[in-house]
């Protein structure tokens, strides 16, 4: 049975930082998706940089890929409302909690689905994130298509972090590199860095 | 003015719900680039932050973050 909304309140009101109160959230709605049958959502986007980084970025919504049925049933249940023309925004008030639905596949293709990382959270919770690659990836290309200034830096900061669990396969965030059209921005990012694993 | 930080904190919420409902969500992007300084100053704040909650594996391949594994309550 799912957790209903006052037992959500409950676990995440008492938790005071924002950053934990999401990555608690995600992994809460993670079970409950797993328990529907699914798979678990897989973060992304700014809300993966967050978690990576442990709050040095912080962002105000959560970026996932995810089944829409399985997550819309939950998120109703806990009282959210969904927003935009495919309800691609979810939205709860009670809980200070914003939701940006992207799809339910990664665009980077089931590779990508293959190399997400899990997050081992207190009490046995987990969260699916991008791999530290993918994100790596989609933060350069934020800063080269989006004119994103501060996405270099972050994708910097991801790299930080991989290389700390000796955890980045630089063959292929190269072949990522270059499906994208990121391969200046790589190395002149890889050029700046001390990473490790050229 | 005095503003009580509740307060503040409840207005914020409000408007931050609402304008969600109406698709009027806060830009990601940044245009103007950061002076190098304030970059420095957000990387050394991220590498204090992986050393002082240092990253590792468990045994079946997690991420383990300790920032998340002690949960601060009110």
């Amino acid at each position: 049975m799912v957790r209903s909304l006052e037992v959500v309140k409950q676990e995440l009101l008492q938790i005071v930082d924002p950053v934990k109160r999401r990555a608690f959230f995600v992994a809460m709605l993670s079970e409950e998706m797993i328990a529907k049958g699914v798979t678990a959502p897989i973060v992304v986007g700014g809300e993966a940089v967050e978690l990576y980084t442990q709050g040095s970025y912080t962002t105000g919504d959560i970026d996932l890929k995810a089944d829409f049925n399985a997550m819309k049933e939950i998120l109703l249940l806990w009282g959210f409302k969904g927003a935009g023309a495919n309800k691609r925004i979810w939205a709860s008030k009670d809980l200070d909690m914003y939701v940006d639905w992207l799809g339910a596949k990664l665009d980077e293709g089931i590779e990508a689905e293959t190399r997400t990382n899990s997050i081992a959270l207190d009490r046995g919770l987990k969260v699916r994130i991008l791999s530290f690659e993918d994100l790596i990836i989609d933060r350069l290309c934020a800063a080269k298509f989006w004119d994103d200034a501060d996405s270099e830096m972050w994708a910097s900061a991801v790299i930080e972090v991989a290389n700390r669990v000796k955890g980045l396969d630089m063959d292929y965030v190269r072949k990522r590199a270059e499906a994208e059209d990121v391969v200046n921005e790589l190395n002149k990012l890889i050029a700046g860095s001390d990473t490790d694993n050229r | 003015m005095e503003i009580e930080y509740e307060e503040l904190r409840r207005i914020a919420a409000t408007s931050m719900f609402e304008r969600s409902l109406a698709g009027l969500r806060p830009a990601k992007r940044r245009r103007k680039p950061r002076d190098p300084e304030k970059v420095q100053l957000l990387m050394m704040k991220s590498r204090n932050v992986a050393d002082k909650f240092p990253p590792s594996r468990s045994e079946d391949g997690a991420l383990v973050l300790p920032y998340f594994s002690r949960v601060d309550l009110a």
